[in-house]
């Protein structure tokens, strides 16, 4: 009885987890290159009261045993790394990554991290940078008096000059990983690897299964709202549930406590 | 007298239990791959205090008990007998990701684990940093031959734990050799980048190069795997398990399977045992009343 107080108690934890994790989800539906997140739960350990095929004499075992579970817990809680919707915006430097890939940038701090919102702004020097000063790697500089600005499906960048005459700017570069949901998220949009996530893969857009770049177009957040709304009205009635299961206990308690 | 108060105590301890069952089902009710547990009671006999006998009519003088021969069965405790894991399918939720997978038919999927080989239905798998299939703990995939059905890809010498997540990858420290075998390794088709398809027959292909086929296996008699927590199962039977070639499991891809729980069902169970078990205390209430009676109020005037 005591137990199913405590048992009841690991669940409202976890359906806390989940709400708190739609929650996210859903203030983050409309931010560029933003990945939702699953939670998985794991049932706890067991109890094992009698064994299972133990043996109950004149050699025979008993068919079944008796197990009391002690609960739930939040087993992992990773990013989905599904597609988002392709928003136009006809922006030269907004890009998008059509499959997989990340682009690597490094952080004002030295720090190297892996996005996928392509929003990329220029700086004084003209240097590619994310909104929140984070440059490209490799650094491709926009010389000044670029007049236009092509980037191709492969990653080249190629500037039309005064004189009409093309220059190759530099080449981006995609970044894959063998276990991508191992990723850490940093916050802004950005990721960083972990021992999990494996080594980051180098490879040309469009190649070894890695996604093709496009221009002026941003890759939406790939919350689906309708789907969320429907965790959040199953994950509600789970607490409830569970604080049911708490009510009964107290009162079980209680009258157990009122006998005399 | 008093002994019917240890009946109805056995009766609240069963009921307590029960409860602890119930809140464990509803805990579980997203978990994915969980299935419920119910109890199955038992009555269980104290010891015959008197047997049965023949009425002595003639020569011993008839008492009213002689009619009601309480031998002791009137006053049988009641136990937990066992504990039933329904292993009914349950709801399937789509999730196109290529690495869900759902069974759908009573198998369940080999993953090693330190401690041997453990059974489970949560089919949310993962590529750990070494390229090999594992599930959300870590645990590696099995696939049903040693080097998988294509053979021709290397198998990677059993690595010792390199620190990473105690979650996802680094996790091959004290796996036994000859299941390092059948671990699916994904490395040498790039891991994750891989466009990776699961046909129903659980064959696992990377474009259109076999990489092996998962193990799935069968039993006769469901209720002899004891759970082990997080979603696992354990097989103490070898007999239990069904040989190849009669499976008839079919494994789908993009699509998990949820805990099949039953809210409304275990909120009934809830009410039933909470109440069974306020009447076992209104027994017990009673049996008080009675002996306070016994004790205070016989020889008053």
């Amino acid at each position: 009885m005591i137990r199913a107080l405590s048992t009841a108690a690991t669940g409202l934890e976890a359906q806390q987890a989940n709400i708190e994790r739609i929650s996210n989800d859903l203030a983050n539906v409309n931010t560029d290159g933003y990945k939702r997140s699953r939670n998985e739960f794991q049932d706890l350990m067991y109890e094992t009261v009698r064994e299972a095929g133990g043996s109950i004499g004149a050699g025979s075992q008993s068919p079944v045993g008796v197990q009391t579970g002690m609960g739930v817990k939040v087993g992992a809680a990773h990013k989905i790394f599904e597609q988002g919707p392709a928003r136009m915006t006809y922006h030269p430097y907004d890009l998008m990554i059509e499959g997989k890939g990340f682009f690597p940038v490094q952080r004002p701090n030295g720090e190297i991290a892996y996005t996928r919102n392509g929003a990329f702004h220029l700086d004084a020097q003209g240097r590619v940078q994310t909104s929140n000063g984070s440059l490209l790697i490799p650094q491709i500089t926009i010389p000044n008096n670029a007049m236009n600005v092509l980037i191709t499906a492969q990653g080249e960048v190629k500037a039309v000059l005064p004189g009409g005459q093309e220059s190759v700017l530099g080449q981006i570069q995609l970044i894959a990983f063998p276990n991508e949901q191992g990723l850490s998220a940093a916050g802004e949009s950005l990721f960083q690897p972990t021992l999990a996530s494996g080594q980051p893969l180098q490879g040309v857009p469009g190649e070894a299964g890695l996604g093709a770049v496009m221009q002026g177009a941003l890759e939406g957040s790939n919350v689906n709202v309708a789907n969320s709304m429907v965790d959040m009205i199953t994950t509600q009635r789970a607490y409830e549930m569970n604080t049911k299961v708490m009510g009964v206990a107290d009162q079980m308690l209680g009258a157990t406590a009122n006998i005399k | 007298m008093a002994s019917g108060l240890w009946t109805a105590v056995s009766g609240a301890s069963a009921q307590s239990q029960h409860v602890d069952m119930v809140a464990n089902n509803l805990a579980n009710q997203d978990t994915l791959g969980y299935k419920k547990d119910l109890p199955t009671f038992k009555e269980y006999l104290s010891v015959l205090e008197r047997e049965p006998s023949a009425l002595d009519v003639p020569r011993a003088p008839i008492k009213d008990k002689d009619f009601f021969p309480l031998d002791g069965r009137d006053q049988s405790f009641v136990v937990v007998d066992g504990t039933y894991t329904n292993h009914r399918q349950g709801n399937l939720r789509v999730t196109q990701a290529p690495l869900d997978l759902a069974l759908d038919g009573p198998g369940f999927l080999e993953v090693s684990t330190p401690f041997g080989i453990r059974y489970t239905r949560q089919g949310s798998l993962k590529v750990a940093m070494d390229g090999r299939l594992v599930t959300t703990e870590g645990y590696p995939v099995l696939a049903a031959q040693p080097g998988g059905l294509a053979a021709a890809l290397p198998v990677t010498a059993v690595q010792p734990s390199q620190g990473g997540l105690p979650t996802q990858g680094g996790v091959a420290a004290g796996q036994a050799s000859d299941l390092a075998a059948r671990f699916i390794n994904l490395a040498d088709v790039g891991g994750a980048t891989a466009k990776i398809s699961i046909s129903q027959q659980g064959e696992l292909y990377a474009g259109d190069q076999l990489i092996a086929k998962l193990g799935v296996s069968e039993f006769r008699d469901l209720n002899k795997l004891k759970k082990y927590g997080g979603q696992l199962f354990e097989n103490r039977d070898p007999e239990n398990q069904i040989g190849d070639g009669t499976q008839k499991t079919v494994v789908r891809q993009g699509v998990l399977e949820n805990s099949n729980v039953n809210p409304v069902e275990e909120m009934t169970n809830l009410i039933k045992a909470n109440r069974l078990f306020e009447h076992d205390l209104k027994a017990i209430k009673t049996f008080n009343d009675m002996l306070g009676r016994e004790a205070n109020d016989i020889g008053k005037l």
